[in-house]
This record gives C-alpha cells, sequence and structure tokens, in this order.
C-alpha cells in the first residue's frame, strides 16, 4: 500500500514553531530529535521526517483500514540516504516496515511511501488552490495513466481518506493525495491494484 | 470543570489552526479536528500542547492517540483533572 505527504516549505514556518518548548518530545524520538539536533539545517530535518511519518502512516492506515491517529511517536523513521534534493529511509509502525523516498527542493518536501519496493507507483506534484484540485488531479491522472476515457472522480472514505473511482465503480486503492499551502502532490500506482467496488 | 466551559475553552485554542471556516461557525462536540476543520497534522501538535498549558494537565501518548474531535478532547481534559 501506498502513502505521500507534502510539505510547503514557505509554509510551514509560518505555520509551526518546531522549537517550542515539547514539540518535539510530543512526535519525535530521542534518536529522531538527535538527528534533528546534529543536522547542519535542522529545519528541512524536521520535515523530511514529519513528511515520512506522515507519509507512511497513511500507507499504514490504508493498508489496515484504520482510522486516523495522532501516534507519531508510534512512527519510527531511519533515514539511510541524505543528499541535499533527495532523501530515502524507512518508518516502522507496530512491526511494519514502510519505505520512503523524498525529494526535496528549496519550495517543498515530497516524500511517497510504500510496503513494496519497486510497486510502480509514480508521484506528480502541482500547485493548485482548493477549489482547483478536483480538476488539475483528475487531469493530470487522467493524461500521465492514459486514462482519457475513464471518468476519474476524487472521493473520501469513512475515515477521510481521499481515493479515486473511475468507470462502473471501480476505485483505485492504491493512491493518496496530500496537500499543503501552495502545492498538491499525488502517489498512484495502477500495478497490482485492486480496482474492486468500494462501499464506503 | 463543566463541559460548556471546557468547549468554550477549546474553541478558542482551536481557532488559530483553523482551515475551514465555514465548519468552524458550527464548533460543537462532534467537530472533528482533520476532517471538519482541515487543521493542518504539525498543528495538531500545536493544540495537544497548548490544551496541556491552558488546563495544566499532561496529556500522555495513549491519550493524544485519539485526541481526534472536541469530544474526545473534552473527555481526555475531563479524565486528566480527575485524576490531579
Amino acid at each position: 500500500m501506498i502513502g505521500n505527504d507534502v510539505v510547503d516549505l514557505e509554509l510551514a514556518p509560518r505555520q509551526s514553531n518546531w522549537r517550542r518548548k515539547g514539540f518535539l518530545n510530543k512526535a519525535f524520538s530521542a534518536a529522531e530529535q538527535e538527528l534533528i539536533h546534529t543536522s547542519v539545517n535542522p529545519d528541512t530535518m524536521v520535515w523530511l521526517l514529519w513528511s515520512m511519518k506522515e507519509a507512511a502512516y497513511k500507507a499504514h492506515q490504508r493498508e489496515h483500514d484504520l482510522p486516523r491517529r495522532l501516534n507519531w511517536l508510534a512512527q519510527k523513521c531511519k533515514v539511510s540516504v541524505l543528499t541535499l534534493e533527495t532523501a530515502s529511509g524507512e518508518v516502522e509502525i507496530e512491526n511494519h516496515t514502510y519505505h520512503t523516498t523524498s525529494e526535496i527542493t528549496s519550495d517543498y518536501i515530497l516524500t511517497s511511501a510504500e510496503k513494496n519496493r519497486g510497486s510502480g507507483v509514480k508521484d506528480g506534484i502541482f500547485e493548485a488552490s482548493s477549489s482547483e484540485v478536483k480538476e488539475q488531479l483528475k487531469k493530470r491522472v487522467s493524461e500521465e495513466f492514459a486514462l482519457q476515457n475513464w471518468e476519474i472522480q476524487l472521493e473520501k472514505d469513512r475515515f477521510g481518506m481521499p481515493f479515486l473511482t473511475g468507470n462502473d465503480g471501480f476505485f483505485f486503492n492504491r493512491f493518496s493525495l496530500s496537500g499543503h499551502g501552495r502545492f498538491y502532490a499525488y502517489s498512484l500506482s495502477l500495478i497490482n491494484c485492486e480496482t474492486t467496488v468500494k462501499h464506503s | 470543570m463543566e463541559t460548556k466551559e471546557i468547549i468554550y475553552c477549546l474553541k478558542k485554542i482551536v481557532k488559530p489552526y483553523v482551515q475551514n471556516d465555514l465548519a468552524f461557525q458550527d464548533f460543537g462536540r462532534d467537530t472533528d479536528f482533520i476532517k471538519d476543520l482541515e487543521i493542518n497534522s504539525a498543528n495538531l501538535v500545536d493544540i495537544v500542547l497548548d490544551v496541556e498549558d491552558e488546563f495544566n494537565i499532561a496529556i500522555d501518548n495513549d491519550s493524544m492517540d485519539n485526541m481526534l474531535t472536541v469530544n474526545d478532547a473534552v473527555e481526555i481534559i475531563k479524565t486528566k483533572q480527575r485524576e490531579q
């Protein structure tokens, strides 16, 4: 199963002060805090780890059909590769491991997480306002996955998780959508996609 | 502390983080911080910290886990205040 998360790096520092007393202890383990404090760019590291946790939890939620939880400490991050523009690592949640890959730019951090590597996930990111997101997403997904004849719709399940439906009640369960500030990002894989009827 | 009073305090705490002002107009026990108010996930940490400060309680990780709605928060606050 897959999940993704985008952090708008222009908005994040205006929205959240992670240096606030107690903040790190609520969301990051001692090992993760060590990574933050020893990083040459602590702000980037905070939001990288944050996006890894969020992306992995979304994959975990979909895998096990779970409601949202505020349990960032139960999501343990390991960063194995870190460059100025990319990162990859693992997030462990209740004995399940999710592999993450992240793109780091001066504008955003985009992470996608998947249970099994090499499952054909394609990531896309675009700028849109909340009123434009549905149309933009449909257009992009139709083009990238050659689904021009599909009536793609964006819906949400009982836990508020977004999913895409196509023709005849089919839905794409290997999908994730994340929005923050200027950006929306999606992950979608059609490989091994159980396009069965969703009853939410 | 009365439930009404707690909800009144929570409304003040949550206000600066709300992304959906329309849903905020109907703020009540059933309001969901993420689904209804569309609060950014990192700001949920701020809300937990603000609640701890305002009500002078410590919210452990297991309690934080389930703090998804106003009602969840009310119950956690009441439990923690009773424990003190």
